[in-house]
């Protein structure tokens, strides 16, 4: 098992070789939170808008473990 | 008012008014019924003094479809359809969104819309936005609305307010309506609409996109709304995803036939995506997912 995650938008390119059908798949360490992972995954924080951890949207303090899903999404505004 | 014209045809025996201009579609199991062309719902119209909506409104209250309007008919019953004729929209935004939206909507049958925006066309609005065209470069977007629903659908009352929505005139515009469309193009607008919609207790649908992506997300007046969304202050006009990804062509119209479809939904008291949900599209994978607000 694994974390599922999944970058939307301009975070891809911030994640190197970032495939958007397959995603990440991250090995967690105990106790590891979301704003963790984004720093460890290279991307700019403040970038990070919107954290969805299995279909909710969560807090970036929130932890996540094994078999989890997670989607980050930037904000948006064009219409 | 138009509320009194209708009320010319409450006496009225639509069938019998309509005699030799309806026609019968024979369907399987007994689900027979009639429709009629627009040029007798015209007469009908002038003849009883009112207009094509009202006629339109009694005929399917009748259990007679206007033919423009039945292939909505499986998927709506003819109450829903009267119910769009009669309901009022208001859509801030006549760009990508709302060109998008204000097509759709007409040809639904909604029967009084109001287009919000002070913006005028420009080259780079060709891309996208369904109401740009060469010839309408400089000129007002709300005017290019008003003239596409009439082209559309006559049937369909517009108003066209050829100013930006602000915190002034929104309480106005939002008066009556059944639903909002947020068709913005920029956060902070965006937060101000709904803080607009919520004190009028109006429904309103959020869409907004960046790239091959894009957010829907209808917002009932209890609703987290933008604040569950995206945090408690929007970020700067450009600062998202589209100042980077742009706003590439199939984008609008995918998310605003979206948009569009929830408005409907909201007005027919259908399950939407509101009470904390909201819809995520990718058009690169593609995909579509549901989420919700924790």
């Amino acid at each position: 098992m694994a974390i599922e995650v999944k970058l939307s938008s301009s975070l891809r390119a911030q994640a190197s070789g970032y495939h958007p059908l397959r995603g990440l798949k991250v090995e967690p360490r105990p106790e590891l939170t979301v704003l963790e992972l984004i720093t460890s995954l290279g991307l700019a924080p403040q970038e990070v808008k919107i954290i969805v951890l299995n279909g909710q949207t969560a807090a970036r303090e929130s932890f996540i473990k094994d078999g989890d899903r997670l989607g980050l999404f930037p904000a948006m505004g064009g219409g | 008012m138009a509320e009194s014209k209708d009320n010319k045809l409450a006496g009225v025996d639509i069938a019998a008014s309509l005699q030799g201009e309806l026609v019968r579609s024979d369907r399987p199991g007994g689900d027979d019924f009639f429709s009629v062309a627009e040029a007798a719902l015209a007469r009908l119209a002038m003849e009883t003094e009112t207009n094509l909506r009202a006629v339109m409104i009694a005929c399917l209250e009748a259990g007679i479809w206007p033919e423009r309007l039945r292939p909505n008919r499986g998927s709506f019953s003819a109450a829903e359809q009267a119910r769009l004729l009669a309901s009022r929209a208001l859509i801030v935004g006549a760009g990508g969104l709302g060109g998008a939206v204000v097509s759709i909507l007409a040809r639904m049958g909604v029967g009084r819309l109001t287009v919000c925006d002070g913006d005028v066309f420009e080259e780079s609005n060709l891309n996208r936005q369904a109401l740009c065209r060469v010839n309408s470069l400089g000129r007002s977007k709300v005017l290019a609305a008003a003239e596409e629903v009439a082209a559309i659908n006559p049937a369909v009352k517009v108003r066209a307010v050829n100013e930006w929505a602000t915190a002034g005139n929104l309480p106005e515009l939002l008066a009556g309506m059944q639903v909002a469309l947020d068709c913005l193009d920029n956060l902070p607008a965006r937060y101000m609409l709904e803080e607009a919609a919520r004190a009028a207790a109006v429904p309103y649908v959020h869409a907004a996109l960046g790239g091959l992506e894009g957010f829907v997300m209808t917002v009932l007046p209890a609703d987290p709304g933008l604040a569950g969304l995206y945090g408690p202050e929007p970020i700067a006009k450009g600062e998202g995803a589209e100042g980077r990804l742009g706003m590439p062509t199939p984008t609008p119209a995918f998310i605003g036939a979206l948009q569009a479809n929830e408005a409907v939904r909201v007005i027919l008291g259908r399950p939407s995506l509101g009470g904390g949900r909201f819809a995520h599209v990718d058009l690169s994978t593609p995909s579509l997912e549901v989420f919700s607000l924790g």
